[in-house]
């Protein structure tokens, strides 16, 4: 055989498809089975058409690229050497070679050939079958069972196939085919080289005359006969075989071919068989089948009533010629006419015709007739036939259903991303395709696979699976079940995995064969355990937060929970796919809760936004728990709800927070009603959003109405105003406190002292500010008062200096004048020389008594004063003799006064006596006096009028002086209303505390009036009483 | 000078008595005394005919004070030179200084010993004397 791609194969392919042909792109023949070869005398390197003429196909067809696409594969080659031998098969495109292979069996067509057989009877019966019904899926007689068979049983008439027998010149066997096989019931290894008599005969065989066969061999004419074989099972059955020599170019014989048909029904058929239409039909009738008979010169057919009935009809309705005519499918019809009645003659009268029937109830059936042309014509036109009708629909319908599948099957199993295995009932490889050949690495085609036996090579692969041996004991086990078996795990050595699938094909209770189907799952794994470990790394996350997360389904069933939600194992586990209702019931809880959670759940769907809701509960400690419970919806890229999270968030620390705040708050609410302060809170313009009570109160405002807004600053006068809104402003800009005083006058017209305090509330909206206020109106006056008070000590303790400064002052000159005195007198006493100078030392001391009185007085006043100061006062009001007193009074001092003049006393007569104390009226008196001297300096001495005015006695000093100076009268007058303190008016040494004082004792008035330059009158008034 | 003649002395004093005592012991130490009980009357003899050898003034006066006498006395050259003492009853340290600073020679606070004032009247006289001389 010349080198072809399948050269490694060649033996195998041989053995298979022994009528096989391989055709290069230009047709040319590059491979060819051995059977073939002999048959047909091939030759490598020769066209086709050499050989060959195709049935069926216009020659215009006939190129590789119309082969490779055509549909229908089916072809019919007939010898070109006048062979009545056909090769019937199909042709494959072989990819990877970029050639035809052509599968093909041997069909005898006996009629319009050359070599006629002279015995009628032994003329061959065209199989027509077999040109229809070939197996367009598989290459005929492939080894091993399609697995979807057409339901026929074993038989030599099977119709599908003709058994074929192949002998060698000696006459031995060389090869059978299937049908054969299947035939008798025996392996071509068991009958290889023995005669064929050996296998097929038996008891009633007839022993065909060797010499006629001879003959017939030596005219190499092929001839049939007829004759009795039995299956190895000793079945007997008629046959007819059809015996053609295979001769070679030279037209040596170089073997025969044998087709044998099982015609055993035939033949006793045509043991009944009468040349009579009656006897025939009542014969086939009685056998059973539907009948007709056809009489072609009248046209007319003669239905049987079982034929009536395989059509639905009852025996007695009409169903004639023309209903035939009607019912039969014209399709059918015209291939009939176009097929078989063009073969028919009297040579062969007979034919099979499968053709479809309308039947009563309006659905066509298929059916089948054997007709036999009895009666012919001296034209060789046939007169009357006969037939039976057998109906087929369920297998045809089997089979055309079972065609197509097959053809649905093969191109799918063709396109299936899963490598596919069918092998049969023997592990004998039906088809697979190329993905499987692709995932085991098989480096051959799948066409070059059919047939090898799978048992082995479960043994040779082993090898390829991680775990050889479990992988074969598996598979074994499988096998031994014969029960489906889905997604099988498989890994593989090279470390992929691939995923199984076992089916088994039983017809009935036949086991046929089984699918294995793979697929290479690896990524998927691999993908899948990514995704595994992914979502496994998302789970730990989400235990490791310390928040209870859940996820739902769309449905509300649990799809997650975390570690934190739920923390027994068990219970978490079993909640996964249920909902809260179910843990309300294994808990045994009030629904309750469940019914809460459903309600924010749904809420969640329905708005597509995330809902939350407080939950409060006790734990098991007793404490109250606040949770915020969230259920987000997880919107989709289709906009639908894909899944629910539920999430809570303990919030207890919180609300508790919140609580304490609030308490605080009203505390601090309290604080402010309760303090006496004003506390306000403004924004930077001095709108008040805070105030308490004692602000109202202070600045005499009332409370504003609800949507009223005070404003501090306008509450204020201008500059108060100012100085605030300055105030604040520092207080932003430098975060310092500004503190101060205002003022301020409420309603009631008061002038109010106002401490104020601005702090800043810094926040981030803006500034506001706390003002606090008191009213310091109190503290303030009391202030002033104190102040006053200071002032006047200060001036009372000035005045006292200079009283005690002008005392003192005043004491000198008597002094001085005392001194002086003393020393004349010394002087006088040391010269003697008093009566040089006419002195009179009496003068002296008169002098010097004199002024010790002064003196005197003087301390007096200032121990008067004193005593007034400390309130030790104590008078001894006394009768007394006013006329004495006041005479004395001049005497010590005002006879004269130290400038010389003398006082002038007006006494009254009527006033003898009075009331009262010597020494404070004298002190008051004095002081008078002196002071009418010490103003009238140089004028007329002062008169001193002492008299009675009704119930008072009166004391006035007039003088002719300058008056009392303006400054002095002043003094004179604020130390007067002063009252109570001392105070010596300056320079004058008025000293009118005193007589206030004194007169005042005395229940008394003292009164002035003074003219400048013209004089002062001083009066004092005393009761009498 | 001789020793008939009597340095004249002008004591200018409201208080009648004490210019009267001062006087007397004056007089009684041999010298001239003339007395004025107010300022404008000490001035008048002062400016008069009678050439006073020495002032005594009392700063208290009911007109002008002791201190304008001095200014006056001081201001006017045939006057100037005249020893000023005078004789008050302030006797603070800023009243002396006071006193002094206006030119005057003495300063005695009362009361005061006549027999001291009458020592230091003869000293400024001596003094006086001697520049003049």
């Amino acid at each position: 055989m010349k080198d072809t791609v399948l050269s490694f194969n060649q033996q195998q392919i041989d053995k298979l498809f022994p009528f096989y042909l391989i055709l290069s792109e230009d047709l040319i023949i590059c491979g060819h089975g051995t059977n073939l070869q002999k048959l047909c005398h091939t030759t490598i390197g020769r066209h086709i058409s050499y050989y060959f003429t195709f049935i069926g196909m216009p020659p215009h067809d006939i190129t590789f690229e119309k082969m490779v696409f055509r549909e229908d594969q089916r072809l019919e080659l007939i010898i070109n050497n006048n062979n009545p031998i056909r090769l019937v098969g199909h042709f494959e495109y072989l990819e990877a070679s970029k050639q035809l292979l052509f599968i093909g069996t041997p069909s005898i067509l006996l009629t319009g050939s050359a070599n006629e057989p002279t015995n009628k009877r032994s003329a061959g019966i065209v199989d027509g079958d077999d040109r229809k019904s070939n197996n367009t899926l598989m290459k005929q007689n492939a080894p091993g069972n399609f697995f979807i068979s057409s339901g026929n049983t074993p038989k030599l008439h099977d119709e599908n196939s003709n058994s074929i027998l192949i002998t060698d010149t000696s006459g031995n066997i060389d090869w059978i085919n299937n049908s054969f096989e299947r035939a008798i019931g025996y392996t071509l290894k068991e009958v290889i080289g023995k005669r064929p008599r050996q296998v097929l005969y038996g008891k009633d065989s007839i022993h065909v005359p060797i010499d006629y066969v001879d003959e017939m061999i030596k005219r190499r004419q092929p001839f049939s006969f007829e004759n009795v074989g039995y299956s190895r099972t000793q079945q007997p059955f008629w046959f007819r075989a059809t015996v053609i020599p295979i001769v070679d170019q030279h037209n040596e014989i170089t073997g025969r071919l044998s087709v044998l048909e099982d015609i055993t029904e035939v033949k006793k058929r045509e043991k009944a068989l009468v040349n009579s239409n009656e006897i025939l039909r009542s014969a086939l009738e009685g056998a059973g089948h539907g009948v007709w008979s056809f009489d072609y010169v009248k046209e007319e057919f003669q239905f049987s009533k079982q034929f009536k009935q395989l059509i639905g009809y009852d025996e007695h309705e009409r169903f004639d010629t023309e209903d035939w005519r009607n019912a039969v499918h014209p399709e059918d019809l015209d291939q009939f006419y176009k097929d078989i009645l063009p073969n028919i003659s009297p040579t062969y009268p007979k034919f099979t015709h499968e053709h479809r029937l309308l039947c009563k109830d309006g659905q066509y059936r298929y059916f089948i007739t054997r007709a036999n042309i009895t009666d012919w014509d001296e034209h060789n036109m046939p007169l009357y036939s006969v037939g039976t009708l057998t109906d087929i629909n369920d297998s045809k319908l089997r089979s055309l259903e079972l065609r197509s599948t097959g053809e649905r099957l093969s191109s799918l199993i063709k396109n299936l991303n899963s490598g596919v295995l069918l092998e049969d009932e023997n592990r004998k490889i039906v088809i697979l395709n190329e993905q499987f050949c692709s995932l085991f690495s098989i480096p051959m085609l799948p066409e070059d696979m059919i047939g090898v036996d799978c048992s082995e090579s479960l043994e040779q692969s082993k090898y390829l699976f991680k775990d050889p041996e479990h992988f074969v004991s598996a598979t074994q086990e499988i096998l031994n079940k014969r029960v489906k078996v889905i997604d099988e795990k498989i890994e593989m050595a090279d470390g992929r995995i691939l995923q199984r699938d076992y089916i088994p094909i039983f017809s009935g209770n036949e086991y046929l064969g089984h699918l294995w189907k793979y697929n290479d799952i690896t990524e998927s794994v691999g993908y899948h355990n990514k995704l595994l470990a992914q979502r496994e790394y998302y789970h730990n996350i989400l235990d490791q937060i310390p928040a209870d997360i859940v996820i739902f389904t769309y449905e509300h069933k649990y799809e997650f929970i975390n570690k934190t939600a739920v923390k027994n194992d068990e219970l978490r586990n079993w909640l996964l796919g249920k909902n809260d209702y179910d843990y309300c019931d294994r808990k045994q809880i009030s629904r309750a809760f469940a019914d809460e959670r459903r309600k924010i759940f749904d809420q969640a769907i329905n708005s597509k936004k995330p809902q939350k809701t407080i939950e409060e509960f006790t734990a098991a400690d007793g404490s109250t728990h606040f949770v915020v419970r969230v259920m987000h919806p997880y919107i989709n890229e289709q906009q639908n709800i894909g899944f629910v999270i539920g999430y809570g968030l303990d919030i207890t620390e919180q609300i508790k927070n919140e609580r304490r705040l609030e308490v605080e708050e009203k505390r601090i609410r309290t604080l402010l009603e309760i303090i006496h302060d004003g506390v306000i809170r403004c924004e930077e313009d001095g709108a008040i959003n805070v105030y308490n009570n004692s602000f109202l109160r202070i600045m005499e405002i009332s409370a504003p109405e609800s949507d009223e807004k005070l404003n501090f600053f306008d509450l204020l006068p201008r500059e108060s105003k100012e100085k605030l809104r300055t105030g604040s402003q520092l207080v932003k800009s430098n975060g310092t406190v500004q503190t101060g005083v205002f003022n301020y006058t409420g309603k009631s017209g008061e002038e109010k002292h106002i401490d104020y305090t601005i702090t800043g509330v810094f926040r981030e909206e803006g500034a506001a500010f706390v003002v606090r206020i008191s009213d310091i109106t109190d503290a303030v006056n009391k202030e002033k008062n104190l102040t006053n008070i200071i002032e006047k000590e200060k001036e009372l303790n000035t005045s006292k200096s200079r009283f005690i400064h002008i005392t003192s002052h005043e004491l000198r000159t008597p002094l001085a004048i005392i001194q002086a005195n003393t020393e004349i007198l010394e002087m006088i006493i040391q010269n003697g020389s008093a009566a040089t100078h006419n002195l009179k030392p009496e003068k002296m001391l008169d002098r010097i008594s004199k002024d010790v009185i002064i003196m005197t007085d003087i301390l007096n006043q200032l121990m008067m004063i004193s005593k007034i100061e400390t309130g030790n006062v104590e008078m001894s009001m006394e009768k007394n003799d006013v006329k004495a007193f006041v005479e004395g009074l001049k005497e010590d001092l005002y006879n004269p006064y130290t400038d010389g003049r003398v006082l002038t006393i007006e006494q009254d007569p009527a006033l003898t006596t009075l009331h009262f104390d010597k020494k404070l009226l004298r002190l008051a008196i004095v002081n008078i006096v002196n002071n009418a001297f010490k103003y009238s300096s140089g004028k007329l001495p002062p008169v001193l009028r002492v008299k009675a005015v009704g119930d008072t006695a009166v004391f006035e000093v007039e003088d002719h002086g300058i008056g009392i100076p303006i400054d002095d009268q002043n003094k004179l007058f604020s130390s007067f209303f002063r009252a109570s303190n001392v105070g010596v008016i300056q320079g004058t040494g008025l000293g009118l505390n005193v007589v206030d004082y004194a007169v005042k004792k005395h229940a008394g008035t003292v009164t002035y009036k003074s003219e400048a330059n013209i004089g002062t009158t001083f009066t004092i008034a005393i009761p009498k009483q | 000078m001789t020793a008939m003649t009597k340095e004249k002395i002008l004591v200018i004093e409201d208080e009648r008595a004490l210019s009267e005592a001062i006087r007397l012991f004056l007089e009684m130490s041999n010298f001239e005394v003339f007395t004025a009980d107010n300022g404008n009357d000490g001035l008048k003899i002062i400016n008069g005919q009678e050439r006073v050898d020495l002032i005594v003034c009392d700063i208290n006066l009911p007109d002008i004070t002791g201190h304008d006498i001095l200014q006056i006395v001081k201001s006017n050259t045939e006057t100037s030179a005249i020893p000023f003492i005078f004789l008050s009853a302030y006797s603070d340290e800023k009243d002396i200084k006071q006193g002094m600073s206006g030119g005057a020679t003495d300063y005695m606070t009362k009361p005061f010993s006549s027999k001291e004032l009458v020592k230091r009247i003869k000293e400024h006289l001596a003094n006086a004397k001697g520049s003049s001389e």
